[in-house]
């Protein structure tokens, strides 16, 4: 039972204080880490592999695993520290007030927590009456009811008892936590789970921050971004070490702490698939072994992780260049068949850093995204001939919104007043940059490139909301993706539900009609209006071989120089040196 | 031929393209790209970069690219594309073994030169290396052009 005198007394500045001390060594365990991998593994990777350089790595790892470890668990201790601080100075608060009031009004307090006070008006008794704090099954108090001093009495004894069981609870919760965060020296074995673990104990501690993060995932990420701005360093660190997944997936928040959150979040992320064992889950994993291998490396120009999370096909979003201090900044939507797997964190990030390579050079103040922040439809045999998803509108619908949102982080992070947004849709990722634009608010991009498209759901460039002149269009001649399906069906025999492969079952053309795409009218056609920009036919699709290997060249600049090149002027904010080829 | 391999003749073909220019030009090693060839788990590509960091002067960027481009022809590479648009040329060409390479004009005038290698099978990628001197940038980012040379940061064109 905590008491008057020792809420009064107490200094928490000392758990300031050794909440600092903790933070230091947090802090100087991630810089260790970032030693190891970026320094040392990286280092030993590139040379020849034999069974010492094996050795020598696996425990390096294992090295880079502890002090990753030693970050989190001491992060947490800093944290429950900083917090307890923070959570008894308001008990000490209403403690100290309400003995003023006692003060103030002439009032005794004793050391129990009872309140004397003097009578009012009633010269005939001898001795001042006790007002006890009330207790549901005590005896009723002795005094009259009547008198007003009495009443007062009452009330800062109920205050005082509330104050000092408040501090009680905040006592017992904080010293129940610390009490779990124990590790037993073994350092071999710095199981995740462990730290999970103790992460959702704490934040539990913190029911109400837990709450607020919930709601503002759905306020404006402007808002978000002011909320942020006003909190104290302490306050932002304490939060970005409990909740590291919600702030580093959170639209407003800065890219430089989203990716420092979403990098501590990484590894429980990658330990809570592990324990799951699904095949689902192991592709996933195998995703976010490729990225967490990416983000490791010395990369140039920087890595930063903006969003990861293992809802639906998984999450990423990484970007190349950093998009808060970057004039332009491009965000680039993958299509058919992209998920979260080894090829994602291959292929699909490498094109960002191509855009972001490329761009560059024309603009060294660029950054390149790649925003897997849907479900993009999967195709493969084992959907089934008749997925009408693989060609419905519904994913584009649903990522639209998210999407929209994400550009506007952009806007709301970004140091320069107007930064220069580029919006990229490759493949379906176009439909659902189309959808984006169809949103209440429109899309906050400045200009809109659209590569390999079955269409973009509407039939004008200018219905896109930028301005004709800022919808640019890329499509290779030999990539049956932009097609329009009676072409697709002349050339390939596609009538009919057929064609297996990668792009898994095409619906047969009577559902669309003759004239368009799959979704409104073809982007690079004279009808459509934007501004086709040259690339290169590229290698006619093989039936039997790699169906479109023409689809996915559109940012590789040795296979496809001049798309790439003109993407990377688009994007630096140099459309109008782009090379064009006629609409067709 | 492997990852490896083939990233290092990619060095020598920019080895070559440099030794070529005279009078010689500073440059700086830039990012080495390597990933998978897309559909392919046992085979990889990788690009080499090197950035000029002597100042060329557009009146002397025609011949700059004449330089380069008699070179690779010479070297028995082809010239597959060149866009000579005022602000930010290009050039690209083909080694033989389907080698890619390009030299691109971007802002402020600077030079970067690219070499990616066909899909080769997969092996551990060593850093950069020439046979000769180039400065070595700790950290940060590569700078603009910085240095001045008679022949080719001069305002006046060659007389032709």
């Amino acid at each position: 039972m905590v008491t008057i005198d020792e809420l009064t007394r107490l200094d928490t500045s000392k758990f300031s204080t050794a909440a600092k001390s903790w933070g230091e060594i947090s802090r100087k365990a991630s810089a260790a880490r970032q030693r190891v991998d970026y320094e040392m593994v990286a280092a030993l990777s590139k040379r020849e592999k034999g069974e010492a350089a094996s050795a020598a790595l696996s425990d390096l790892r294992q090295l880079s695993q502890n002090y990753q470890y030693i970050h989190t668990e001491c992060g947490l201790v800093r944290t429950a520290l900083d917090g307890l601080a923070a959570d008894l100075a308001e008990p000490q608060r209403k403690l100290q007030q309400a003995l003023d009031h006692a003060e103030q009004l002439k009032f005794t307090v004793r050391s129990n927590g009872s309140v004397e006070f003097p009578r009012v008006s009633f010269d005939q008794l001898p001795a001042p009456a006790l007002q006890q704090p009330a207790h549901p099954d005590s005896a009723p108090p002795l005094t009259a009811a009547t008198d007003p001093n009495a009443a007062k009495a009452q009330e800062i004894a109920d205050r005082i008892a509330s104050a000092l069981r408040e501090a009680g609870e905040i006592d017992r919760r904080y010293a129940e936590e610390l009490g779990k965060l124990r590790t037993n020296g073994n350092l071999k074995n710095t199981d995740w789970a462990d730290v999970a673990r103790d992460l959702k104990s704490l934040q539990a501690v913190r029911g109400d921050s837990a709450k607020e993060l919930a709601e503002r995932k759905g306020k404006p990420p402007r808002e978000n971004a002011r909320w942020w701005g006003e909190k104290s360093k302490e306050e932002q660190e304490r939060l970005a070490s409990l909740f590291p997944g919600e702030i580093g997936n959170l639209d407003g928040i800065p890219a430089e702490t989203r990716d420092r959150a979403n990098r501590d979040y990484l590894p429980m992320l990658m330990d809570k698939l592990r324990e799951d064992g699904s095949d689902d889950a192991e592709t996933k994993l195998a995703g976010l072994r490729g990225l967490s291998e990416k983000l490791t490396a010395r990369n140039d120009p920087p890595l930063l992780l903006l969003g990861v999370g293992d809802e639906g096909h998984g999450r990423a979003i990484l970007s190349y260049g950093n998009p808060d201090t970057s004039k332009n900044v491009s965000a680039y939507v993958p299509g058919l068949g992209t998920r979260l797997d080894a090829d994602f964190a291959d292929g699909t990030v490498a094109r960002a850093q191509q855009t972001a390579s490329t761009a560059r050079r024309y603009n060294a103040s660029t950054a390149s995204v790649v925003w897997l922040g849907y479900d993009a439809p999967i195709t493969g045999t084992d959907q089934g001939w008749n997925n009408l998803d693989v060609m419905g509108e519904g994913r584009a619908k649903k990522g639209a919104p998210t999407y929209d949102r994400f550009l506007e982080s952009i806007r709301a992070t970004n140091g320069n007043e107007h930064p220069h947004v580029t919006a990229i849709g490759h493949s379906y990722g176009s439909l659902t940059v189309g959808k984006a634009s169809q949103e209440p608010s429109g899309i906050p991009a400045d200009d809109i490139i659209i590569l390999g498209s079955p269409g973009v759901g509407v039939d004008k460039a200018e219905d896109l909301g930028v301005g004709k002149e800022h919808v640019f269009v890329g499509a290779a001649d030999n990539d049956p993706v932009s097609w329009a399906p009676s072409k697709r069906d002349t050339i390939l025999g596609t009538g009919g539900v057929l064609m297996g492969g990668a792009l898994g079952g095409y619906v047969a053309t009577e559902l669309f009609g003759d004239d368009k795409n799959w979704f409104g009218t073809d982007p690079a056609s004279k009808e459509f209006g934007a501004q086709r920009f040259k690339v290169n036919d590229g290698p006619a699709p093989l039936i039997h071989g790699d169906f479109m290997p023409a689809h996915s060249r559109y940012f590789d600049p040795s296979r496809d120089p001049e798309s790439a090149k003109n993407i990377g002027l688009i994007v630096s904010g140099h459309s109008k040196e782009i090379t064009r080829m006629a609409p067709r | 031929m492997d990852m490896r391999q083939g990233a290092e003749r990619a060095d020598r073909i920019l080895d070559g393209t440099l030794k070529a220019i005279v009078p010689p030009v500073r440059w700086v090693h830039g990012t080495s790209i390597s990933g998978l060839c897309s559909g392919s788990s046992t085979t990889g590509q990788v690009t080499r970069q090197r950035t000029v960091l002597t100042i060329i002067s557009p009146e002397r960027r025609g011949n700059f690219f004449g330089l380069v481009e008699r070179h690779w022809k010479s070297s028995g590479y082809h010239i597959t594309g060149n866009d000579p648009g005022k602000t930010f040329p290009s050039l690209y060409a083909t080694a033989p073994g389907e080698y890619r390479m390009s030299l691109q004009i971007g802002d402020k005038g600077q030079a970067f030169f690219d070499v990616t290698t066909p899909c080769l099978d997969k092996a551990s990628v060593p850093d950069p290396a020439s046979d000769q001197e180039a400065p070595r940038l700790q950290d940060g980012e590569i700078p603009y052009p910085n240095h001045t040379s008679d022949f080719w940061s001069a305002k006046k064109p060659l007389p032709s």
